[in-house]
């Protein structure tokens, strides 16, 4: 471009820079140079203006500094961020680089309890950290509220670790007066791995989530099989609404057994979710989920309902009646609502209480003993039957069968197998039923599956079993065809 | 007043109000030029060099860390072929 310029005897050039003023002030010009030339190529004249245009750059700074950087704390926001990781990807593709997210452990709770002010020195504290510790051409960014960002080189995931370490020692050392606690999810990439930004960091976003499945983890790693399972758990969320309209959802009836005469005594409710592409899901596969997003409550509530109508339908038959059991969630715990809807469906299938039997597990008891009991006992007083499941998978259950008001115990799978294997375990398991014998408690045995297992409790004096050695769970039509 | 005279006052009204300083060196005829707003802001009446850096009294001018952004665009044509 010059030499055309210079071919036709004139050029112009511009220049912005600074200027120091007679004041001694700094001011920011625009000098432009107007050549023109001899035939030699020499300068023959220069005119040249220079203009004042320190507003104009200050401004545009200033707004670049707005569209690059965090105003709280100073450090790069994700749009920066992104340019310098694509730049670092693009220059440095010869490494290996770890995305790392990173937030801060209940940071709501800290703005509550100490106020916002102090929340936001919190964190300029972890930018000032992040500072301090992340070197060029490694670098960070705050992605939104208290969530951070680290992109950096590594050569072994043994060097993240300790980098990790070394920065939560760091954040940890403050005069607030409480602890930082920060919780990291990690993506590492190999030199091969050309990945969009945000793919990596959502992949190092996902890590962090399987912290919140363990309190002594403070440090997760993606990997697809999580990644996976998490992709199935939000297929299953995303449908599990529409399967409840379209009553996807099918209850399974397990009957129990009269250990001494055979006869039924009882049905267990079991959910099974009959899909219309992926065919019967087992409850393995959606009651765990269930139970952490909270919707077990309107299942529960749906099989609840779903018992009631079969209860009424062999009442109307003329059959035997027995309590048939039903699951009865945590989320019910907190649910001051549980006696009304009970109640509601008893008259509205023109039931009495003792018709249900509620299903309640032990480990319940750990965060709720209180509350719990409290509720047991007016359901109790109302005239349900109430089972605690699972029983011997926690660590209370002596203290619990004195303590709680409950009919019916049910000893778990898991326990009876074990038990069954040594001597000292038929010991715990004969004395366990003894004990419940004495204290007016029904003992109802679960996953009761070989003859080994009926001989048992039997000499055992069990009352109930339920398992498949006498009956598989199954639809409400298969159950019908049962005598009883 | 001749058109000439009245012409120069016109520029330089326009100068000042735009705070536009201009300036001229014509290296053929040893004649320099700097319109007063450049004495009055910087406190050096004359621009002997338009590579500021070139000349002792302007020199001091350019602030130090620009330097050398000011100084590339006054490249003579046979420095910037060498390159």
């Amino acid at each position: 471009m010059y030499q055309t310029l210079f071919a036709e005897k004139r050029g112009e050039r511009t220049v912005i820079c600074r200027f120091v003023m007679k004041d001694g002030s700094i001011n920011w010009y625009r000098v432009v140079l107007q050549y023109e030339l001899l035939d030699t190529g020499a300068v023959e004249k220069v005119i040249g203006t220079m203009k004042d245009v320190s507003d104009e750059i200050r401004s545009s700074a200033a707004l670049q500094y707005h569209r690059d950087y965090d105003s709280l704390t100073g450090v790069p926001n994700i749009q920066r961020f992104t340019e310098e990781v694509n730049r670092l990807l693009i220059w440095d593709n010869g490494h290996k680089h770890a995305m790392i997210v990173f937030d801060v452990e209940r940071f709501k709770m800290i703005n509550d309890l100490y106020g916002m002010r102090t929340g936001d020195l919190v964190l300029m504290h972890i930018a000032d950290c992040l500072k301090e510790t992340v070197t060029a051409p490694d670098t960070y960014c705050r992605m939104h509220s208290d969530v951070f960002c680290i992109c950096m080189t590594y050569e072994t995931k043994g060097n993240i670790i300790r980098f990790i370490e070394k920065f939560k020692k760091r954040l940890e050392e403050n005069t607030f007066g409480f602890e930082i606690k920060t919780s990291y999810g990690v993506y590492l990439s190999d030199s091969s791995d050309l990945m969009e930004v945000n793919l990596m960091c959502d992949r190092a976003a996902l890590a962090k989530r399987r912290i919140k499945d363990n309190a002594m983890q403070f440090c997760a790693f993606y990997d697809e099989e999580y990644r996976n399972e998490i992709v199935k758990n939000s297929q299953i969320e995303a449908e599990m609404e529409r399967a409840l309209t379209e009553k996807q959802f099918v209850m399974y009836l397990q009957p129990k057994f009269n250990l001494e005469n055979g006869e039924i005594v009882g049905a267990e409710v079991l959910a099974r979710w009959k899909h219309p592409t992926k065919g019967m899901i087992q409850p393995d596969d959606f009651i765990p989920l269930f139970e952490r997003n909270g919707f077990i409550i309107k299942l529960d509530e749906y099989m609840w309902e779903e018992a009631c109508k079969a209860i009424q339908g062999w009442r109307k038959e003329g059959r035997r009646q027995f309590p048939v059991s039903v699951n009865v969630s945590r989320y019910h715990i907190f649910n001051r609502n549980i006696e009304q809807i009970l109640e509601r469906l008893l008259e509205k299938y023109e039931l009495t209480p003792g018709a249900l039997s509620l299903e309640i597990t032990e480990t319940m008891f750990f965060d709720n003993a209180d509350d719990l009991y409290y509720l047991l006992k007016r359901l109790q007083e109302m005239g349900f039957r109430l089972e605690v499941d699972d029983f011997g998978s926690g660590y209370s259950s002596l203290n619990m069968l004195r303590n709680v008001p409950v009919d019916v115990i049910k000893i778990d799978k898991g326990f009876l197998d074990d038990t069954l294997n040594s001597e000292k375990g038929k010991v715990v398991i004969r004395h366990t039923i003894a004990m419940a014998k004495e204290l007016q408690l029904q003992i109802i045995a679960e996953g009761v599956e070989t003859t080994e297992h009926v001989n048992f409790l039997r000499g055992s004096h069990c009352d109930v079993a339920q398992g498949y050695y006498f009956a598989k769970p199954m639809p409400l039509e298969e159950f019908n065809k049962l005598k009883f | 007043m001749d058109n000439h005279e009245c012409m120069e006052e016109m520029y330089l009204a326009a100068v000042r109000q735009l705070r536009t300083i201009v300036f001229e060196i014509n290296y053929a005829t040893g004649h320099t030029y700097a319109s007063p707003l450049f004495e009055e802001y910087f406190g050096v009446k004359t621009i002997y060099n338009e590579d500021f850096t070139k000349d002792e009294a302007t020199a001091g001018l350019v602030y130090r860390e620009d330097m050398f952004s000011c100084i590339r665009p006054c490249l003579r044509r046979s420095e910037e072929n060498g390159l």
